[in-house]
C-alpha cells in the first residue's frame, strides 16, 4: 500500500467548517470590497447627519418613520441584496481565484464543510458591515426626536433581525447562482432590478412569487404608502414572510451545497 | 484573523452600545417607557382623562370565558370591542391586541349632565380609543366602514382618517403599522399634539401612581377619579347614593380560570372607607338573604371580600365560570317565566 492509498480520516463536519470560516473571513472582511460597501451602507447615516443639521421645513415624516423607509427601502429593498449579490456570489469563486480552494480541496475535510465555512465567514462579514450601519442610522434620527430614542427601541431590533434574515436569503440564492454559473453577476442583477424590482409591485399575486415582497413586509413601521404604491403594494403577515424567507434561503443553500459537492473545479496556475 | 476580529469587534460594539442606547432611553428616559399597563406611545392620551381602562384584547379573546360567554347578548360581551369594530373595521379577535380607552374629565361631565340639555352621549363616544394590533394603513383603509366616504390627511407621519359624510365628528389616525388612534376630531388633535411636544399622561402624577399600581398581566383594569365615580354612585341612587365621597378607584382582574377582581378605592378619609365598606358588606348580606330564592347570590355573597386600609378599601371578588353560567340559566329561565305571564 502506497501513501497516497492511505486517506487521511476526514475531519468532523463544525470543527472543519469552523477552520475554513477563519480562513475565509480574513480573505473577505479586511478588503477593499468590503471597505466600499460599507461606505454605501454608512450613507443614511451620513445623510441623516445632514438631515438633523439642516433640518427641511415642513418634513411630513417622523425621524421614527424616516428610519422605517431607510430600512424598508435603502437597506432591505436595494442596498442588502446587492451587498448579497457581491459576496454571496463570489463565495466559491473568489476562493478559486485566491487559491484558497486549492488548499481546502487539498485538506481532509468535507466539501460541505468548505461551502458552510465560507457561508458563516459571508454571514459574519455582511453583519459586521450592515449592522452598525443600520443602528447608527436608527440613533441618528431618532436621537433627540419628540418621540425619543427608546420609541423605536423593539422595532430597531425587528429590523436587525429582517436585515439578517434578508442577508441569509439572498446569500444563499446567489450562492447557488454562484455555483451554478461562470458569471453570476449580470444575471444576479437582472433578477435583483428586473424581477425583485418590477414584479414585486405588480398588482394581484405577483409579488408572492418575489423575495423583497416578504422582506419588506418585516418592516413594520413603515409609513403608509401613498399613490400608485398604494394601490399595488401587497404585504403579508410577519410569520408567513419569515417562513417563506427562511424556506428559500435553506433550500438554497441545500441545492448550492449539493451543487458544489458534485461539481469539478480546476484549478490553473 | 487579527484585522477581521478587529473589526467584527468593533462592529459588534457600535451594534450592541447602540441598541443598548435605545433601550436604555426606553427604560429611564423621561417620557417614553411604559407606565404600568399603558404602551409607551399611548401616554399621548390626555393628563386630565378621569377614567383610563383597557384590555388585553389578545388574552380577552383567547380566554375561556371569552369562549363561553363572548356572543352577543352575553356577560362577557364588552362593548367597546364592538364600538371599535363599528368605528375602524378592525375585527378584535384577528386585528387587535390592546385597547386603551382614556374618558376626558369634560366630556364625562357632559355626559352626566342631565339629560334634557341636550342628547345624551354613550362613554365611547366621548372616549379617546388607543389600539395596537396586527394592521397597517392598507388593511385599515380596506376595513375602514365608508372607506369611500373617509377623508385621508397625512401630517406629521400620521395618517389620519375624517369622517366625511358629516354624520359625526369621528377621526381614526394611523400612527404606525399597528397602532392607531380613535375619537372625536378635536380629542384626536388633542393626542397628536401632545404626542409631538412629548405631554400627555406623565404630566398627572396621581394617574401615573394609579396606573403603577395595575398589577402586571391583568386581562382588564380601569382607573378612575372622583369625577366620574361621583356621577356612577349618584347614577346608581339607593344606599349607592349616600356613599361618602370617593377620591379615586383603581380595578384589574383576569378572566381565567375564574374571573377575579381586584378594586382599590381611596376615600377622604379612613372613617369614610369604613362606611363605604360596610355599605359594601351591607350589601354582600342582603345578596345572602336572598339565598333562599336563588342559591347562586349566596357563593356571589362568599365570593366577595372587603377590607379597609386607612384611607382604602380594598374589594376582591372571585366567580367561577360555572356560577355565572348558572346565573345566566336563571336569568333566562326568569325571563321566559315573565314573557309566557305577558302573553297568558
Amino acid at each position: 500500500m502506497t501513501t497516497a492509498d492511505q486517506a487521511l480520516p476526514v475531519r468532523p463536519l463544525w470543527p472543519a467548517a469552523k477552520d475554513v470560516f477563519f480562513i475565509s473571513i480574513e480573505r473577505m472582511l479586511p478588503r477593499p470590497r468590503s471597505f466600499w460597501v460599507f461606505a454605501l451602507l454608512a450613507l443614511p447615516v451620513f445623510f441623516g447627519v445632514l438631515l438633523r443639521i439642516y433640518p427641511p421645513k415642513d418634513l411630513p415624516l417622523t425621524g421614527f418613520e424616516l428610519d422605517g423607509i431607510v430600512v424598508a427601502l435603502f437597506f432591505i429593498r436595494n442596498l442588502l441584496p446587492l451587498v448579497a449579490l457581491l459576496f454571496g456570489s463570489a463565495l466559491i469563486s473568489d476562493a478559486v481565484d485566491s487559491k484558497t480552494l486549492t488548499y481546502f480541496l487539498t485538506r481532509p475535510i468535507s466539501r460541505l464543510s468548505i461551502f458552510l465555512g465560507e457561508f458563516m465567514a459571508y454571514l459574519v462579514t455582511v453583519l459586521t458591515l450592515t449592522v452598525p450601519c443600520v443602528v447608527l442610522t436608527y440613533l441618528v434620527l431618532c436621537v433627540g426626536t419628540p418621540q425619543g430614542t427608546g420609541f423605536g427601541a423593539t422595532d430597531l431590533v425587528q429590523d436587525l433581525g429582517a436585515c439578517a434574515l434578508t442577508l441569509f436569503t439572498y446569500g444563499g440564492v446567489f450562492a447557488l447562482l454562484g455555483v451554478s454559473l461562470k458569471r453570476p453577476l449580470i444575471p444576479g442583477l437582472l433578477f435583483l432590478f428586473v424581477w425583485e424590482g418590477f414584479v414585486a409591485n405588480f398588482p394581484g399575486d405577483a409579488p408572492n412569487y418575489t423575495l423583497t415582497a416578504y422582506a419588506r413586509s418585516l418592516i413594520r413601521h413603515r409609513p403608509s404608502e401613498e399613490g400608485l404604491a398604494e394601490l399595488f403594494s401587497k404585504f403579508f403577515p410577519v410569520g408567513e414572510s419569515v417562513l417563506v424567507l427562511g424556506i428559500v434561503g435553506v433550500v438554497s443553500l441545500a441545492l448550492a451545497i449539493w451543487i458544489f459537492s458534485r461539481r469539478e473545479y480546476v484549478i490553473s496556475s | 484573523m487579527n484585522r477581521s476580529r478587529r473589526l467584527i469587534l468593533t462592529a459588534a460594539a457600535i451594534s450592541v452600545l447602540g441598541v443598548g442606547l435605545a433601550f436604555s432611553t426606553r427604560l429611564t428616559g423621561t417620557a417614553r417607557a411604559a407606565v404600568g399597563p399603558v404602551p409607551p406611545e399611548a401616554l399621548a392620551l390626555p393628563a386630565d382623562s378621569s377614567v383610563v381602562m383597557g384590555f388585553d384584547v389578545k388574552a380577552l379573546t383567547g380566554s375561556q370565558f371569552y369562549a363561553k360567554f363572548g356572543g352577543e347578548g352575553e356577560p362577557g360581551r364588552v362593548d367597546a370591542l364592538a364600538e371599535i369594530e363599528r368605528k375602524t373595521g378592525l375585527n378584535p379577535e384577528r386585528d387587535i391586541d390592546s385597547v386603551v380607552i382614556a374618558i376626558r374629565a369634560a366630556a364625562a361631565a357632559a355626559a352626566s349632565e342631565p339629560k334634557a340639555t341636550g342628547p345624551r352621549h354613550h362613554g365611547p363616544e366621548n372616549a379617546l380609543i388607543f389600539v395596537t394590533g396586527r394592521f397597517d394603513a392598507a388593511r385599515l383603509e380596506s376595513s375602514l366602514p365608508e372607506a369611500g366616504k373617509a377623508q385621508k390627511e397625512r401630517r406629521d407621519g400620521v395618517t389620519i382618517y375624517r369622517e366625511a359624510s358629516g354624520k359625526s365628528n369621528g377621526a381614526v389616525a394611523l400612527l404606525d403599522a399597528g397602532i392607531l388612534v380613535a375619537g372625536d376630531a378635536a380629542s384626536v388633535e388633542t393626542f397628536l399634539a401632545n404626542r409631538s411636544t412629548g405631554h400627555g399622561i406623565r404630566d398627572s402624577q396621581a394617574l401615573v401612581a394609579q396606573l403603577e399600581s395595575i398589577e402586571p398581566g391583568s386581562t382588564f383594569w380601569a382607573v378612575g377619579g372622583p369625577s366620574v365615580l361621583s356621577r356612577v354612585t349618584s347614577e346608581v341612587g339607593g344606599p349607592a347614593g349616600n356613599l361618602p365621597a370617593v377620591k379615586q378607584v383603581v380595578a384589574y382582574g383576569h378572566l381565567d380560570p375564574e374571573v377575579g377582581m381586584t378594586a382599590t378605592a381611596q376615600a377622604a378619609d379612613a372613617k369614610s372607607a369604613t362606611k363605604i365598606a360596610d355599605v359594601l358588606r351591607g350589601f354582600s348580606a342582603m345578596l345572602s338573604l336572598q339565598s333562599g330564592q336563588r342559591a347562586e347570590l349566596a357563593q356571589i355573597a362568599d365570593s366577595i371580600s372587603v377590607a379597609t386600609e386607612d384611607e382604602k378599601v380594598h374589594v376582591k371578588a372571585t366567580i367561577t365560570h360555572e356560577l355565572i353560567e348558572s346565573l345566566k340559566k336563571s336569568a333566562m329561565a326568569a325571563h321566559a317565566r315573565k314573557a309566557e305571564v305577558e302573553i297568558h
